[in-house]
């Protein structure tokens, strides 16, 4: 199931990075009148694999609407044991991990310098023990993230699940 | 067996709370739709098992008929993203075929019922080219989008709700 979810991921990115071509679908009808794609990623992965692949497609998701002509105003919220992966201490993890959780670093950097926020909830870093000051540069806690989420959502962005 | 709890399950619900007609006789929404004239709202669809995914395609057109029922017009949408896009397309995986083609069948009458309702749906180009799905040959109802994600983004920039079917 992972493998076939890691393909997927994999075939999506290698796709989505080539040029479009005439034919190919766009997202005409979905971006109708949209000048800015607002919108929050709700990362909840249990697995460093999965969550460094959906990072690579949220990259790519950034690029589609940039070739689309939409702003992107992203923001990531790292919540549950997610937050584990995106800190700079690795004890918890076992070395077959490393490969995904570079990816992920590369990633967040790739995406703290395209301007995309990024916050962790402060609830899940207490209850998976994860140091504020050992976040990936680029990432913010914040109190709770279901408030931020609720509070992202008010103010128009769309969300987007990644469990 | 978690497939056929989760089965097993969705059929209990359905009947309950998304399929109900007779059986919620005298429950409403009226809580939630108060003052909303047109219900806009777009599903993202990414079920792996076509035998629940085919509950919720059901699902959707009960809520369709239940929204007019309370006097709200809908405005509905829908995204097929990930492993559901294996079982919108007329030319199915061998195995997908052998093991679910009653299934698929139901499936497009399902989609068709969804189309004539006026539900708008769309499928992920990515997720097509990566399970090897041939856009021409999916469900003439579902139009082929570059990303089932800029979709659900889109709409929901657009003034439409999320409804995630995972």
């Amino acid at each position: 199931m992972k493998i076939v979810a890691s393909l997927f991921l994999l075939f999506a990115l290698s796709l989505s990075a080539l040029s479009v071509q005439a034919d190919a679908p766009t997202d005409a009808r979905a971006l109708e009148g949209v000048e800015q794609g607002r919108v929050v990623f709700d990362l909840n992965n249990n697995d460093s694999e999965m969550l460094a692949l959906y990072l690579m497609v949220i990259r790519e998701t950034f690029e589609d609407l940039t070739d689309q002509g939409v702003e992107p105003d992203m923001i990531l919220a790292f919540r549950g044991r997610a937050v584990t992966m995106v800190s700079e201490d690795r004890e918890r993890f076992d070395l077959t991990e490393f490969d995904h959780l570079d990816a992920i670093e590369e990633h967040v950097a790739a995406l703290k310098e395209k301007g995309v926020h990024m916050e962790s909830c402060a609830v899940a870093t207490r209850l998976f023990g994860v140091e504020h000051g050992e976040l990936l540069p680029g990432i913010e806690p914040v109190r709770n993230t279901f408030v931020s989420l609720t509070g992202y959502q008010a103010q128009g962005y769309a969300v987007i699940p990644i469990y | 067996m978690r497939n056929r709890i989760v089965i097993l399950l969705v059929a209990l619900l359905l009947p309950l709370g998304l399929g109900s007609t007779a059986a919620a006789e005298g429950l409403d929404n009226r809580e939630a739709t108060q003052g909303i004239e047109t219900m806009r709202a777009v599903y993202d669809m990414r079920k792996s098992d076509p035998n629940v995914m085919l509950a919720y395609l059901r699902g959707i057109a009960t809520n369709h008929e239940n929204l007019i029922k309370e006097g709200v017009e809908p405005d509905l949408r829908m995204v097929f993203i990930a492993e559901a896009v294996k079982f919108i397309t007329t030319d199915p995986e061998p195995e997908i075929a052998i093991d679910h083609g009653d299934t698929l069948e139901e499936i497009a009458k399902a989609v068709e019922r969804l189309d004539a309702l006026g539900v708008k749906m769309e499928v992920c180009a990515a997720a097509t080219r990566a399970y090897g799905v041939d856009n021409d040959k999916v469900l003439d109802a579902i139009q082929p989008v570059r990303s089932g994600f800029i979709a659900v983004m889109g709409y929901q920039n657009q003034g439409y709700a999320l409804v995630p079917v995972y």
